[in-house]
């Protein structure tokens, strides 16, 4: 395999293969820094171009869309509190908030640094022990999958700072959301109150931009007076030192190790992996009540397991022939045009095109981080632009954004709504992310639990019996105790 | 006192929501034996929801001491150097520009959004109109023709034209 990867990334290094791959790593920044333009979205275009080159070169065109989609939606997350795909809703939490205190460029420095070492590792973690990752990940059935779905719910609610009922509830709230539209399994409409445009339920994009971007850009129309952030960009490099690196590595580690996990499970992705980490930063974090203020160990989380999380979702895609979401859902598409069948059988088939996606993986990590350091002076910028042009372009973007991500302009309306919900929270400091954990995760959980208990006839012990539903579940209910302990002993005096 | 009552308030939202998950559930029955239905799901959400609600209306004095103890929040949300009225016509504005934007499409719907929204926000003059205008056009242009000329999206057209 090795031999291959370097013959494979020779071919790559080439100066017109190397165009084409820069051109598809710039084409996925853009479209996953702007909300409304998708990587899916980017991937599906750039797909029927594949025909023209050959299999090596299509495949890894696609992929560096794929990696520089989920990189690229960092910079609206950190600058403007958008973020540009859900792979980057944790980004918020402090990345905006330190862009706020003036350092935007430390921010996305270490937003970047991130997600090179996320897809690295990721990748590192997908030469070496694909087979052996999709043994297990083939032994998830609906009640391990609705165990985790769980537990990360827990976790989010649990762990996303202040009041834990408060998460807890913003959380069910969430999962309350996403049952309007279309029943799973059985497609029967629900909560649609008669309104045509609920039939199919509330689409992510708008309820993501409602959620973050239409609170802060409110807050914003709403002040009197023009805060303007003054701007340090006089930082070396990324802005990142090694000193910022060995205090995060235990973090990195274990940010890419969730991203890897959670990314290779079908249907379950980049959304949940960000949040997950997060969460699981800040609980083992030496100054947790700093989270949410714009520290950057609440960056390097995210950012890292995002991009774990592509390498995540090629797993099962190259080892079972299963795409884990509407990404690989399109790639598998590119596969097939170019007579790659991917699955078991493919190590042994066509051994080059797997090496084909881990070089081009690796190209377009490197292509990105290059990509980024020198554009990381110009993006924050965007800070210093007044007021009066900001924040109606930025509406424009936005509503133009959720328009195009469907064609409806019902979606425009869904965002306002989901934007007064959202100013609601932040109003009493509700937390958002278990809000949106909830909304993505709802069916999930929905049509795996129904699955199980259909499987059960009706009996939850399986839940119970089987050993990694057991300890799913084992270690949701420990979040929950050891959330109580910790703040009774916090609030002790 | 008022934030005691805030909580109260949200436990009593989530009761509603609870309470109106179950009344509007789904009546159709499981499609295959053994399957709990389409209902199963949001009863549990909604049982959930109520518990939860119950426990935030019964028991807020913890929450609303904590809330109490921090009256040094952001000003803005305390209302200092806010805006209200500047807020409601830019709702509005904005609201109209979503209302609008298929009917007069995207260009003329945009141009005119841009160019009211900035002046709105700039301390006005004739000189702040001029900027907006150029502002307006240039942004609607340019967005317009990155999005359907590079990106391949479609934007709608002026229905009446």
């Amino acid at each position: 395999m090795w031999s291959l990867f370097f013959d494979s990334l020779t071919l790559l290094v080439q100066p017109g293969n190397m165009a084409v791959m820069f051109g598809g790593v710039l084409l996925g920044l853009v479209f996953g820094s702007l909300p409304g333009l998708s990587t899916t979205m980017a991937v599906a275009l750039m797909l029927p171009l594949t025909f023209v080159f050959s299999s090596t070169l299509g495949i890894s065109m696609l992929v560096a869309i794929y990696v520089g989609g989920i990189s690229g939606s960092c910079v609206s997350a950190i600058l403007l509190r958008i973020p540009g795909t859900a792979a980057s809703i944790a980004t918020t939490f402090d990345g905006f908030p330190l862009a706020q205190k003036g350092q935007p460029v430390r921010a996305l420095g270490t937003a970047i640094v991130a997600s090179f070492f996320g897809g690295i590792i990721g990748l590192a973690i997908l030469i070496t022990a694909a087979p052996y990752i999709a043994r297990i990940a083939i032994k998830f059935g609906p009640v391990e999958y609705s165990a985790l779905a769980l537990m990360a719910l827990t976790l989010v609610g649990t762990l996303s700072g202040g009041s834990m009922l408060k998460g807890l509830l913003a959380a069910t709230f969430g999962l309350a959301l996403s049952l309007v539209g279309i029943a799973p399994i059985d497609a029967h409409p629900r909560y649609t109150f008669e309104i045509q445009g609920l039939i199919g339920g509330l689409a992510i994009v708008p309820f993501l931009i409602g959620l973050y971007a239409v609170p802060q850009l409110v807050l914003q129309v709403g002040r009197r007076s023009e805060s303007r952030v003054a701007l340090d960009l006089k930082v070396r490099g990324f802005g990142v030192t090694l000193a910022d690196i060995r205090r995060n590595i235990t973090n990195i580690l274990r940010s890419a190790l969730i991203g890897m996990g959670i990314g290779s499970l079908p249907g379950i992705g980049s959304a949940a992996a960000n949040l997950v980490s997060y969460g699981v930063a800040r609980q083992f974090s030496k100054n947790p009540e700093a989270f949410g203020t714009g520290t950057t160990e609440g960056i390097w989380a995210p950012e890292t397991s995002n991009n774990a999380s592509v390498a995540g979702a090629l797993l099962p895609l190259i080892t079972l022939g299963i795409p884990g979401g509407g990404v690989t859902a399109v790639m598998l598409g590119g596969f097939t045009i170019h007579n790659i069948q991917p699955g078991p059988l493919l190590f042994r088939t066509n051994p080059e095109a797997i090496a084909a996606v881990y070089a081009a993986f690796l190209l377009a990590a490197v292509l990105v981080l290059l990509t980024q350091l020198f554009s990381i002076r110009l993006f924050p910028r965007v800070l210093q632009t007044p007021r009066r042009f900001l924040i109606p372009a930025v509406f424009m973007i936005t509503v133009t954004g959720v328009y195009i991500s469907d064609y409806r302009v019902f979606d425009i309306f869904v965002m306002f709504a989901v934007g007064c919900v959202g100013i609601t929270f932040e109003r009493y400091r509700f937390p958002l992310a278990p809000v949106v954990l909830g909304f993505v995760i709802g069916p999930i959980l929905e049509v795996n639990l129904r699955r199980a208990l259909m499987l059960s006839k009706g009996d939850w012990l399986p839940f119970l019996t089987k050993p990694l539903s057991a300890t799913f579940l084992l270690v949701a209910l420990s979040i929950v105790v050891f959330g109580i302990l910790r703040r009774r002993a916090s609030s002790r005096p | 006192m008022l934030r005691l009552e805030i909580n109260r308030v949200f436990g009593f939202l989530a009761i509603a929501c609870g309470a109106v998950l179950i009344w509007q559930r789904p009546q159709a029955t499981a499609a295959a034996a053994g399957e709990p239905g389409p209902a199963y799901f949001p009863m549990i959400v909604a049982g959930l929801l109520i518990l939860l609600g119950i426990v935030f209306a019964l028991v807020p004095a913890q929450v609303a001491v904590k809330r109490d103890a921090d009256p040094d929040g952001d000003p803005d949300e305390k209302g200092d150097g806010f805006d209200l009225r500047m807020l409601v016509v830019f709702a509005a504005l904005t609201l109209a520009y979503a209302g609008l934007f298929t009917t007069l499409g995207f260009h003329i719907s945009t141009a005119l959004y841009l160019v009211s929204a900035s002046y709105l926000l700039s301390d006005g003059g004739l000189r702040a109109l001029i900027g907006s205008a150029v502002f307006a056009i240039l942004g609607t242009l340019v967005f317009g023709i990155a999005l359907t000329r590079f990106f391949g999206a479609f934007l709608p057209e002026a229905s009446f034209l």
